[in-house]
């Protein structure tokens, strides 16, 4: 466990040594300095008092995975192929965008010691909060590389098509951050309502099972529409287990949805930030 | 008695205010609040929403303008509930002017309240780089400025210590000093100075006080404390009731401030 552990947080400080150096290579600029500031203080803060620290960041993905994985597999007979790994990409995307959007929630409360006491772009605050939940994600998404080189699965090219559909997962992450932000402003209950929603969500998003938008059943289609999430990891599987190019139809339908959710959440925000520091 | 450091107004370089750039102004600036009453539960919320009585107005300000120039020290006094914090959070964008009012504010600002105003969770050393940064500095220059800041605040004991461990002073001091060394164009500073530091501290941010209309830190002060407005203050606002009573040097604002303390 000792030596597990301390790997585990070699491996951590390596991510972050790495996303430190691509930044200080980058030309100064106080703004992405800022910006990843909050991110690091913000994901360090999460960890910090616990025995095991950084280490939960491992242990909570893997612990769910084979939770999910002797459900899947012992009780209830999957037949997916190589469905270790089609079900641990699935749930680490899945755990980054209910992670961040549940951090979004609050946001203006947690931060508002910086956003009424110092002179800041408001989005800043959002930017930082996703870059914080995407170390959680390089984290998780090195132990799912790690993980399939075990599982033998051939590195296709298509894995350059991977960085497209993470910038599509992020968009729509800090739209539903934003959006969430601003209804909590107005409707507190939104934190219980959206715990029920995203539950519901988890089983909506092709997580555990492979939801076909070419299905004949069209509710199994329509279901693969409902949220970017679900065509995301669907198209994500394709291309890093499967070696197959992804989804066109999908993958651009998921990009248009997730900008428009972005800017009307922006719109929205900017419409009601006045309000939000004076009734949080 | 004053001390050998401490530093009157007068001594300060002559200005001209008027050729001074503006760097906050007010346009017929009023806030209203809008107050629900009603009991913590939902049958009490409920009623409160649909019942007229419930709700409530409060004019925290009445038609506010005003300019405050670059470098100025400018005082807000008055009784309490008299608008004076709102006033502030307006000029810093907390709060948001009824329509039809206008707020114009040029500088990145630092709020110096008795409150947190840190994330408690981090250290000392970890809420300079924070704060630093998002006033503006780089990396390098909070990193060549983070042990003056300590020093200033004479925590360098405290590097490392979480700020949910410091006391109330410890806290506005080491604010107080980013904010200096982090060189905020606008320091907002609420009820600030009430009892903040020793001597040595409070003869090291009246000396801070004296360079600032060099450097062109404007520092816009809230307080009950008289003699720190008299001494400092090159024009002091008088609020009552929302309403701006008196604008001028402090010699003739504070004479219609005790006027209206013993109304």
């Amino acid at each position: 466990m000792g030596s597990i552990g301390t790997v585990l947080i070699e491996l951590a400080n390596m991510i972050k040594s790495q996303i430190s150096n691509i930044l200080t290579k980058l030309p100064e600029n106080n703004r992405l300095e800022r910006i990843w500031l909050l991110a690091k203080m913000d994901f360090k803060r999460r960890y910090y008092g616990s025995f095991l620290g950084l280490i939960w960041a491992f242990i909570n993905p893997l612990g769910r995975f084979f939770i999910y994985y002797f459900v899947f597999t012992y009780l209830i007979g999957s037949k997916t192929p190589n469905f270790a790994l089609f079900l641990f990409l699935g749930l680490i995307f899945w755990i980054y965008f209910s992670e961040s959007a549940f951090r979004g929630l609050n946001i203006i409360q947690t931060r508002s010691f910086i956003l009424e006491n110092i002179q800041i772009n408001k989005i800043d605050i959002y930017f930082a909060s996703l870059l914080s939940s995407t170390i959680g994600f390089a984290f998780n998404f090195t132990v799912y590389f790690v993980a399939s080189i075990f599982f033998g699965v051939d590195i296709n090219f298509t894995v350059v098509l991977f960085p497209l559909l993470f910038i599509n997962m992020a968009i729509f992450i800090l739209g539903t951050m934003i959006m969430l932000s601003v209804i909590h402003i107005f409707i507190r209950d939104i934190i219980h309502i959206w715990n029920l929603f995203v539950l519901m969500l988890m089983w909506f998003s092709g997580v555990f099972f492979q939801i076909d938008n070419n299905s004949a059943d069209w509710k199994e289609a329509a279901l693969a529409y409902l949220t970017p999430v679900c065509g995301i990891i669907k198209n994500t599987r394709a291309v890093l287990i499967y070696g197959e190019g992804f989804d066109l139809n999908l993958f651009i339908y998921d990009y248009v949805y997730a900008l428009i959710f972005f800017f009307i959440a922006l719109y929205f925000l900017n419409r009601s930030y006045g309000m939000a520091l004076e009734k949080q | 008695m004053k001390s050998k450091t401490e530093v009157h107004k007068d001594q300060v370089p002559a200005v001209n205010w008027k050729e001074r750039e503006t760097v906050i102004k007010l346009e017929n600036v009023s806030k209203t609040f809008s107050i629900i009453d009603g009991a913590p539960t939902m049958a009490g919320q409920l009623s409160a929403f649909f019942s007229k009585k419930s709700h409530r107005k409060i004019e925290a300000l009445k038609n506010i303008n005003l300019e405050i120039k670059k470098g100025e020290f400018f005082g807000i006094i008055g009784h309490n509930g008299s608008g004076k914090s709102t006033l502030l959070r307006l000029m810093a964008g907390t709060y948001q002017p009824n329509p039809g009012g206008k707020v114009y504010r040029k500088g990145n600002f630092m709020r110096l309240s008795l409150g947190i105003g840190f994330d408690t969770e981090l250290t000392a050393h970890e809420n300079i780089f924070l704060n630093a940064s998002i006033l503006g500095l780089s990396m390098k220059q909070i990193r060549e400025r983070h042990d003056l800041i300590l020093h200033m605040a004479g925590l360098e004991e405290y590097k490392h210590t979480k700020v949910k461990f410091f006391s109330t002073g410890m806290i506005s001091r080491l604010k107080f000093a980013i904010a200096v060394h982090a060189e905020a164009e606008i320091f907002f500073m609420d009820e600030f100075f009430g009892g903040v530091g020793d001597l040595q501290f409070k003869q090291l941010s009246e000396s801070i006080f004296k360079e600032s209309i060099v450097k062109g830190r404007t520092i816009i002060h809230v307080s009950h404390t008289l003699p720190t407005i008299r001494e400092h203050c090159q024009r002091v606002l008088l609020l009552h009731r929302g309403e701006m009573v008196a604008l001028g040097t402090p010699d003739e604002v504070i004479p219609q401030y005790r006027k209206l303390m013993k109304q």
